[in-house]
């Protein structure tokens, strides 16, 4: 006998009698079969070692079956309706990562429109160019920064996916008696240099965010000779 | 040997190799067919009668390359039972070899 007749009347026969989770029962003599051959056994001599497959599918009659169908039936629906609150707060998520990913362009944009004195649409207010410069490297930093809080949140979100997609696998197993595999962790698997190298201009951009910020500020309180430079520079007249 | 009496003994096989350590269900299958002379076969209905009674339990771990491969081990109702067995085995061999002496 061969290797597929050997599965297909085992198949057949467990069909017949009703039983579940029929895959699994299989993946267990399919894997036999591997190592078996791998061992260098032929095909057949694996058959005979393993014993008549109808005989065998008789040997897994018993009166779980039923009970085991329903308890599957009632995890799938518990899970539905935690489905339809997480699906909301990934969705959430998302958006959020969404929103930061604008912030960090349009810090972008604007500290590229100060340093180039490019002023689309007059859209910025009036600046001398020394202080809007210096605001413009601290809104550069300001966009590295958040860029790389999209990046992170962005990975995050991926884990928790991934990990929530585990989590419902190994529900619906446990409840019919499968095997679960190990749940994974919830912050993202970044490699050490990796995260070293991120965190490294992540230190960065904050410090030359905050200094520049300070000094920005500074530069233009001096020169407009008041701590309300804007009032003097005439912003919201 | 009757095939009928060999059943219980692949269970309590299974139990006696699971409490040193966790196998799979290969190992199981080669190492109790080569003990008590069954075919090859015969464990993986057992294995999974034994974990329907909430004897064993299964885990996969994920290798590299390959699918997961799945562990069985016992759970704390299945130690309970090989203890049990245990005993009564140990006094059900003394007594029988007992009745064989000539």
């Amino acid at each position: 006998m061969k290797k597929s007749t050997f599965i297909n009347q085992l198949k057949k026969k467990l069909i017949e009698l009703k039983i579940t989770d029929i895959d699994e029962i299989l993946v267990e003599y399919e894997s036999h079969f591997d190592y078996k051959l791998g061992d260098g056994y032929s095909e057949e001599e694996v058959c005979i070692k393993l014993g008549d497959p109808l005989d065998l599918a008789k040997q897994y009659m018993d009166g779980n079956e039923i009970e085991k169908a329903n308890r599957k039936l009632v995890t799938i629906i518990g899970l539905i309706f935690i489905d339809i609150i997480v699906v909301q707060f990934f969705i959430l998520f998302f958006a959020f990562v969404i929103v930061l990913l604008a912030f960090s362009l349009s810090a972008a944009a604007i500290g590229f429109s100060l340093f180039t004195s490019i002023n689309p649409f007059g859209l910025i207010p009036y600046l001398p160019y020394w202080c809007g410069a210096v605001m413009g490297i601290s809104m550069v930093s300001l966009a590295v920064l958040s860029i790389i809080l999209t990046y992170y949140c962005n990975l995050y979100l991926k884990q928790i996916i991934k990990k929530y997609i585990r989590f419902h696998k190994n529900s619906i197993n446990s409840s019919v008696n499968k095997p679960m595999l190990p749940s994974l962790p919830s912050s993202p698997q970044l490699s050490k240099k990796h995260s070293r190298r991120v965190r490294f201009i992540f230190q960065l951009s904050l410090n030359a965010f905050a200094i520049s910020f300070v000094l920005g500020y500074g530069i233009c309180a001096l020169t407009a000779k008041s701590f309300e430079f804007w009032h003097v520079f005439e912003w919201f007249v | 040997m009757k095939t009928q009496n060999r059943k219980g003994l692949i269970e309590l096989c299974t139990l006696a190799l699971l409490h040193k350590e966790d196998y799979y269900g290969y190992d199981l299958s080669i190492i109790i067919s080569k003990l008590i002379n069954i075919a090859d076969g015969t464990i993986y209905p057992v294995l999974r009668k034994m974990k329907n009674e909430g004897l064993l339990k299964t885990y996969l771990t994920e290798g590299k390359g390959g699918p997961p491969r799945k562990y069985y081990s016992l759970t704390e109702l299945g130690k309970d039972e090989y203890i049990k067995e245990k005993q009564s085995w140990k006094s059900l061999v003394n007594n029988i070899n007992e009745l064989m002496e000539d």
